[in-house]
């Protein structure tokens, strides 16, 4: 190197050097164009967070917080590491975003030139797709008390819908800084008005609701302050049916004074019907049992997948203990892939990922979880302390680990394979499920129930018999053991016994439909067609798709010799099972 | 214990050369308040004292002292956007039902840049919070007492003695780090102590929340 050119490069870098130290990190240089990316979606006035950081005055004196808390990433909330498959609308800063905040803190929040200022984002007053084709808000207020345990609450948005709607996108409108996180959920059974008004208060408590109540069709359907509204791609939609409600099931947390929560739900529609349903595979274990002072109790559980897929996104879910999950794909050549990896789980801060490409996975390929708890006195987040031994349930002291994995097969064969070893795999943890809770609680009812249904679905009657008597004798107001008793003794060809139990059913919850309707087959079979027709007409006032209701009160009518009104039927059933051979027999019937 | 009821911000005991020489001078400049008197010894025995300014009064700055009834005076240090702090209304609310009858007295000071007598009296309404509070004119009383963020508690007896200083209790470890709820309750251990035994003891957590704001 001649001596030139070597002293150039010294006084080049000498220049680099200087032209650096003169260009300090400033507010409106450096920082500002950040927190408008990172951080205004929630620190703004009237947004989720508790206080804004859109000007200089906002951000200059939270300078130094600013610094700890995207050091720490506490702030922008997101919990997975970056890994190959990356998340639809990823939160994370990267690493040299976060060295400028404690620069520009440490060289004490310097402002900067206003003129090179960004422009200040403008949130377009109200909704962020534009105005949804339907608008519902929780018809009263619910107020979450200022201080106490979280709160987890169902609320009932009736809908009232005239005809069917395939949902494209939604958006959530909390209007409360007590709201963290929701799912949505959909009730084609009325289940969630029933319960709701069985509690006082609007909405009905708790984390665990009827297995009626459901996330839409394969969706996960999650939400939490700050994500960005779900869209749905193409042909993913779902569909919402006339007589359909939905249930927002929320955890609140007390925020120091009384909140009151009155969320606001925005649907936008399309005119295309789904054409595919994702399935949703659930790896964890309810097997969960950690001693305390143990920093590394690990759950795990595996699947391998019976056809290629698609996957779409992942859902963690565990609660204060739980500190690493893992989510990995096994391809068959033996390649591991993370899909998922949470190094400081936060419940706080739980919600769903989707891939922002599907992640497409051969047959063969293992799906692995795996689970890390830590039970010390080092986890800031135990509930307990000193630490107490945790096992699984359902209240946030209790334990949870669960990873959803949502899932697109990629042939008609392939969704059936999928299919049965998902059945195989629901029966499995049904079972271990409701062991599990028994242990807990003998008392509980559901889970006599849910033991019984997985008996009665391999055909062991008696058994299925003793866990329902058992449901009804430790809960006296289950409606639904009485029912799948009355179930139970129609396959037995015991009619005496199957009205008994469905009229129970019927005296508890008058608005079961599936007691009402089955209560209707028994009296037809007994030949009382008039008690059979009011129980039918009731049970399709309930439940308007009951095409087994629909169509045994069609042949009624036509006994009976109303063809007008038997025709009406058996038409109403073609438009929900276009082949239902009993409504075409009916139709054609002279 | 911090012997003779003197006790400086830092936790330190000075040496009684060093607080003859700052009582010299603070009595020479007639500034002997906690905010006024703001390099040293700012209270002893008999002497505590704050200089504020009330939300209810008129705007101007007051000096306060414990009452013939007041055994003890906690300095309760909030911020309305600090949501640890909102958090912990509910519990300070219950200490002054509780322990205010018994002699303990809570003064809300409010230091932080951009706080508004509406803003803080709305949230104040809205936890059902009653008592005494009010602004620290220039953050003297945050640099008397070298507070660092809010919520934090700075318990005195009448003579101007460190009860407890630190967290309300163990609820948060770090911002947006904490338990479902707390397994402490510091504040409330340490006054009921000096209640039971009239002792101060001096006892000292490090407090969670937001940084006392100002623009550097």
């Amino acid at each position: 190197m001649s001596p030139r050119i070597a002293i150039g490069l010294v006084l080049g870098s000498l220049g680099l050097v200087m032209g650096r130290a003169a260009e300090p990190v400033t507010f409106h240089g450096q920082i500002q164009p950040l927190v408008f990316r990172h951080c205004a979606g929630c620190h703004r006035p009237g947004g989720a967070a508790p206080f804004p950081l859109l000007t200089f005055e906002d951000a200059a004196k939270r300078a130094k917080d600013l610094a700890d808390v995207t050091a720490r990433r506490y702030m922008p909330p997101w919990l997975p590491a970056p890994g190959p498959h990356p998340f639809v609308d990823e939160r994370r800063m990267g690493d040299a975003d976060i060295a400028l905040f404690r620069q520009w803190a440490d060289a004490g929040a310097p402002r900067g030139d206003p003129a090179a200022a960004p422009p200040t984002p403008t949130w377009p007053d109200g909704w962020l797709l534009g105005h949804p084709d339907l608008v519902v808000r929780l018809p009263q207020p619910y107020t979450v008390p200022a201080e106490g345990r979280d709160v987890y609450r169902n609320f009932v948005l009736p809908l009232d819908l005239p005809q069917a709607r395939h949902v494209r996108a939604w958006e959530l409108r909390p209007h409360s800084r007590a709201a963290h996180h929701a799912f949505l959920r959909v009730d084609t059974t009325g289940e969630g008005r029933r319960l709701d008004g069985k509690d006082p208060e609007p909405g009905f408590p708790g984390m665990d609701v009827p297995s009626v109540i459901q996330a839409p069709g394969g969706h996960f359907a999650s939400w939490q302050p700050g994500a960005a509204p779900h869209q749905y791609p193409s042909g993913l939609a779902w569909t919402l049916r006339p007589g359909t409600d939905l249930v927002l099931q929320a955890h609140l947390q007390p925020t120091g004074v009384p909140e009151p929560f009155q969320p606001e739900l925005g649907l936008y529609f399309t005119d295309q019907p789904p054409t595919q349903q994702p399935m949703k595979l659930g790896l964890g274990s309810v097997e969960i049992d950690v001693p305390p002072g143990q920093s590394n109790v690990v759950v795990r559980d595996e699947f391998t997948l019976p056809a290629e897929v698609d996957v779409l996104g992942v859902l963690p879910h565990t609660h204060y203990l739980g500190r690493r999950i893992e989510g990995t794909a096994i391809r068959p050549d033996g390649r591991e892939e993370p899909l998922l990896v949470i190094p400081d789980w936060d419940f706080n801060w739980q919600g769903a990922y989707r891939f922002r490409e599907p992640v497409r996975l051969p047959e063969g390929t293992r799906l692995r979880f795996a689970l890390t708890f830590d039970n010390t006195t080092n986890n800031v987040r135990n509930p307990f302390s000193p630490p107490r031994r945790a096992r699984y349930g359902p209240n946030t002291t209790d334990e949870m680990a669960e990873l959803w994995v949502q899932l697109l097969p990629r042939t008609p064969e392939g969704r059936a394979r999928l299919d049965r070893a998902l059945l195989e795999r629901i029966a499995r943890d049904t079972v271990a499920y409701s062991r599990q809770r028994l242990r807990l609680d003998p008392n509980d009812g559901t889970a006599w129930i849910n033991l019984g249904k997985a008996l009665l679905s391999q055909r062991r009657l008696a058994e299925a018999e003793t866990h329902f008597r058992k449901a009804v004798e430790v809960a006296l107001d289950l409606d639904e053991g009485h029912y799948y008793l009355g179930l139970l003794h129609r396959i037995q060809n015991r009619p005496a016994e199957a009205r008994t139990e469905f009229q129970r059913a019927i005296q508890l919850n008058p608005n079961h439909a599936r007691a009402r309707g089955n209560l209707g087959f028994v009296e037809a079979e007994s030949g009382r067609l008039p008690e059979a027709s009011v129980h039918l007409a009731e049970a399709l006032r309930l439940d308007p798709k009951d095409v087994l209701a629909l169509t045994l009160l069609g042949k009624i009518r036509l006994q009976q010799g109303d063809r007008a009104a038997a025709r009406d039927l058996f038409r109403r059933a073609l438009v929900l099972d276009p082949k239902n051979p009993d409504a075409l027999e009916g139709m054609l019937a002279r | 214990m911090n012997g003779g009821g003197m006790d400086t911000p830092s936790g330190r005991h000075p040496t009684s050369i060093r607080i003859h020489r700052l009582l010299l001078l603070c009595l020479v400049t007639a500034a002997f308040w906690l905010g006024g008197c703001r390099h040293g010894v700012a209270s002893r025995p008999g002497a505590l004292s704050w200089r504020w300014i009330p939300i209810d009064g008129d705007g101007q700055e007051e000096v306060g002292h414990p009452g013939p009834a007041d055994r003890a005076v906690v300095l309760v240090f909030l911020g309305t956007e600090c949501p640890i702090a909102q958090k912990m209304l509910p519990e300070l609310d219950r200490l002054q039902r509780e322990l205010g009858p018994q002699g303990v007295r809570f003064l809300s000071i409010y230091p932080n840049e951009g706080e508004t007598r509406e803003g803080i009296q709305q949230q104040r309404r809205r936890a059902g919070l009653t008592g005494e509070a009010g602004f620290d004119p220039g953050q003297r009383l945050v640099d008397r007492w070298k507070v660092t963020v809010t919520p934090e508690v700075v318990a005195l007896a009448a003579d101007g003695s460190l009860i407890y200083r630190g967290r309300v209790n163990d609820q948060y470890a770090a911002l947006g780090k904490g338990r479902p709820a707390a397994t402490r309750h510091d504040l409330r251990e340490a006054l009921e102590a000096f209640l039971a035994t009239g002792m101060a003891e001096g006892e000292r957590t490090t407090p969670v929340g937001c940084r006392i704001l100002r623009t550097p």
